[in-house]
């Protein structure tokens, strides 16, 4: 009399959940998620093909473009393993610029995160305060490179301006009042009750599922793993500044959450020790007129907001990139969505996909 | 690796050390002193040997399967033999020693003008080692690759990747299709003979 | 320690905790601005559409048709047309051409500019550039010295 059977749910890619157009073919045992196919793709625009006819300096612009949301990453990312191609050295004074703004990036990053993943689970309140704070942070990326999105604010050797007369201090002021707004979102999500029941148990992730499947970034800290490129492979200059590795324990949503809210603290103690060790002195280093690095191939990484951003350039000793290749820590995060979806409800994946915290830009390229 | 290229300015407990302990290196207070500034930047020696752990252990153990090794800024890419790339990732991540546990990026590229056009290109890491080593393998159009999927799962979207846009097969892939591009797609985009422009109207045409 | 437990789900404090904030937050002020109306104010640094001038002083050109920026140009978006001048000496400008509809704002072809200390080509605070057809965005060199007449829409 009764009969039941599976059910094929198309998610997305118009779906606003989705953070841009990610589309989901769930296979439902009632509300039950059982099988989970992610197609992507949506948003490709064959950035490294395009890069193999551009020169290195016309690069810089694209990267931008790949995650929209953290582009000072991908900036720093691209010029750092150029430089390394290259064996350039940077000023000290571009260097500390460099982590300061990247750092600052970090914390813009996580809060249009922390924003719109609230706003998935239903908590609208956060989003508003978070645009807010991050308003502040694109002033000042306005004011040091003029641009909001998209910076295109480092070059290859250094930086093509020092910063603007005043803008340490506005970045001292936003260091001095950023702790207070962190502390109101923390009052309304933290121990909130019904965020707690969205998040806790949610998108289990544990450690070795989370190395076996490449995620890195806060999704592989909060299941344990300390793990972070900062460490583990100082680029520009973070050896000579203290900070920790925030980890998880529960593997889960809320735990993420947690991570997350800690690492932009770390970033404020970064910006901050930064800012008191501000060298003085040139911003751009001594670098030939024409880029053309001897053959050779490098892949150098840096600690995105969403994991390790890695980059991969073939040289063949001319002035365009022979092969170029974004290791990009939302795509390889992504792939973990199946097995983190699996046997969980339908609404969960909303939640699942917000902490997994994917740009597709990023993903597609 | 990246200090390998830096002056060595930094303190100790940076990229040497192990780089997993929470608590952070003992790190010269920065606001104390000036950086001081390193000495003149000698021209550095890109393509120095550098020692690797995962080298020895790997010329110790699959001493016929090492075709080629290179360095670059510090890292040291190794072209194997494909036959034996199966049986050295399984030795590189199960090792106690070595622990190759991370597989960080897997890209293709193409050479149109040798005779094995591509190379695929492993970037493999130890998160509790913090250590790196990148394998190689080459290949002829249409010649498949070992699938490393069984190995790191990871791999499967990178393999997948591979597949859609240069066209290399993945023997062994689990669920081998396009990934980045629609489906009845023609052509691999990353292939050197692909056009990278289309049809264009002029766009400087004026009014 | 249990009481205490009971009372905090019973009494929803964590949660009047999070209602008190959304109050104390009603009276800050507002930090949106209402676009057409007002606009907001730009740094010095903001990258506008790339435009070329003239000095400002003598009122004579300031490109050198070096084709720098045409060469740098990741779009592609920049097109020069230059001849010998006719004593010789450097080159003279035909035609200035960018396409609005490809620039990406970058501000890359403002670097390589050789004329110092005034670039010739420069990025302008302009910014609203709604259109209706596409070969409107293609702007020659006397609407980007003089600016392009742009319709405003702010007061």
């Amino acid at each position: 009399m009764f009969r039941t059977e599976m059910m094929d749910i198309n998610m997305g890619p118009q779906h606003p959940s989705t953070h841009g157009v990610l589309r989901l073919k769930l296979l439902l045992d009632g509300e039950t998620v059982t099988d989970t196919d992610v197609l992507i793709g949506y948003l490709h625009r064959g950035v490294e093909k395009l890069c193999e006819s551009k020169n290195y300096h016309m690069i810089e612009p694209y990267t931008d473009r790949l995650d929209y949301v953290a582009a000072m990453y991908e900036n720093l990312g691209y010029v750092e393993t150029v430089e390394k191609l290259m064996g350039i050295t940077v000023p000290e004074r571009a260097e500390y610029i460099r982590v300061i703004t990247a750092e600052l990036q970090r914390i813009a990053s996580h809060l249009v995160w922390l924003g719109t993943h609230a706003l998935d689970i239903g908590a609208m309140t956060v989003f508003f305060y978070c645009f807010r704070e991050r308003e502040i942070l694109l002033d000042l990326f306005e004011a040091f490179c003029g641009a909001r999105l998209t910076y295109n604010a480092y070059r290859i050797g250094g930086l093509p301006w020092d910063v603007p007369p005043g803008w340490t201090d506005r970045v001292r002021h936003f260091v001095k009042i950023f702790p207070g707004r962190q502390q109101e979102y923390d009052t309304l999500l933290t121990k909130n009750r019904i965020w707690l029941g969205r998040t806790k148990g949610v998108g289990i992730l544990k450690a070795g599922d989370a190395i076996d499947f490449g995620v890195s970034g806060p999704c592989l800290r909060a299941a344990g793993v300390s793990y972070d490129v900062r460490k583990a492979h100082p680029y520009s200059v973070y050896d000579r500044f203290l900070f920790d590795i925030p980890t998880g324990e529960n593997c889960d949503t809320y735990d993420r959450y947690l991570v997350r809210m800690e690492e932009m603290r770390q970033s404020l103690r970064i910006v901050q020790q930064a800012l008191d060790g501000l060298p003085a002195g040139e911003v751009m280093g001594k670098v030939p007129k024409r880029i053309k690095p001897p053959v050779g191939e490098v892949y150098h990484t840096v600690e995105g907001p969403r994991g390790e951003l890695g980059f991969y350039i073939v040289s063949q000793g001319e002035d365009k990139p022979y092969r170029m290749r974004f290791r990009s820590p939302s795509f390889v995060n992504l792939q973990a969505l199946p097995h983190m979806v699996k046997g969980s409800l339908v609404a969960d994946v909303v939640a699942v996909i917000g902490t997994l915290d994917i740009v597709l830009g990023d993903v597609d390229r | 690796m990246s200090d390998e290229i830096k002056p060595p300015s930094s303190p100790p407990g940076g990229a040497a050390g192990p780089g997993q302990t929470p608590a952070p290196p003992d790190a010269a207070p920065p606001a104390a002193t000036a950086p001081p500034k390193p000495a003149a930047p000698a021209k550095v020696n890109l393509t120095a040997e550098v020692d690797s752990p995962v080298l020895r252990a790997l010329k110790e153990k699959f001493p016929q399967a090492i075709q080629a090794v290179s360095f670059y800024a510090g890292e040291v890419s190794v072209l194997l033999d494909k036959d034996s790339l199966l049986p050295v990732c399984r030795f590189l991540k199960e090792d106690p020693a070595l622990r190759l546990d991370y597989l960080s990026n897997l890209c293709g590229v193409d050479y149109p003008d040798r005779e094995k056009r591509f190379e695929v290109v492993y970037h493999l890491f130890s998160i509790s080692l913090s250590h790196r080593i990148n394998l190689k393998i080459q290949l002829a159009d249409q010649e498949p690759a070992p699938s490393v999927v069984t190995i790191w799962r990871t791999a499967n979207w990178h393999e997948r990747e591979a597949f859609d846009l240069l066209g290399i097969p993945f023997e062994g892939h689990p669920d081998l299709r396009r990934i980045l591009l629609a489906d009845e797609w023609q052509g691999h985009p990353l292939r050197k003979e692909y056009p990278t422009r289309g049809y264009d109207r002029d766009h400087m045409k004026l009014r | 320690m249990k009481i205490q437990a009971f009372l905090q789900k019973v009494l929803l404090l964590e949660l009047w905790q999070g209602m008190w904030v959304t109050l104390k937050n009603q009276f800050r002020p507002h930090i949106t601005v209402e676009y057409p109306k007002e606009t907001v104010e730009f740094p010095p640094r903001f990258r506008g559409v790339p435009r070329l001038r003239k000095d400002p002083q003598t009122g004579e050109e300031l490109c050198v048709s070096c084709l720098l920026c045409e060469a740098i140009c990741p779009t592609e978006c920049i097109s020069i047309v230059s001849e010998k001048r006719p004593d010789g000496k450097g080159k003279q400008l035909i035609s200035f051409t960018i396409n609005y509809e490809r620039c990406c704002f970058c501000g890359l072809c403002v670097d390589p500019c050789p004329t110092k200390p005034i670039t010739a080509i420069y990025m302008s605070h302009d910014y609203e550039f709604a259109g209706f057809d596409r070969d409107s965005y293609v702007t020659a060199r006397e609407e980007l010295v003089d600016g392009k007449p742009v319709k405003i829409y702010t007061s």
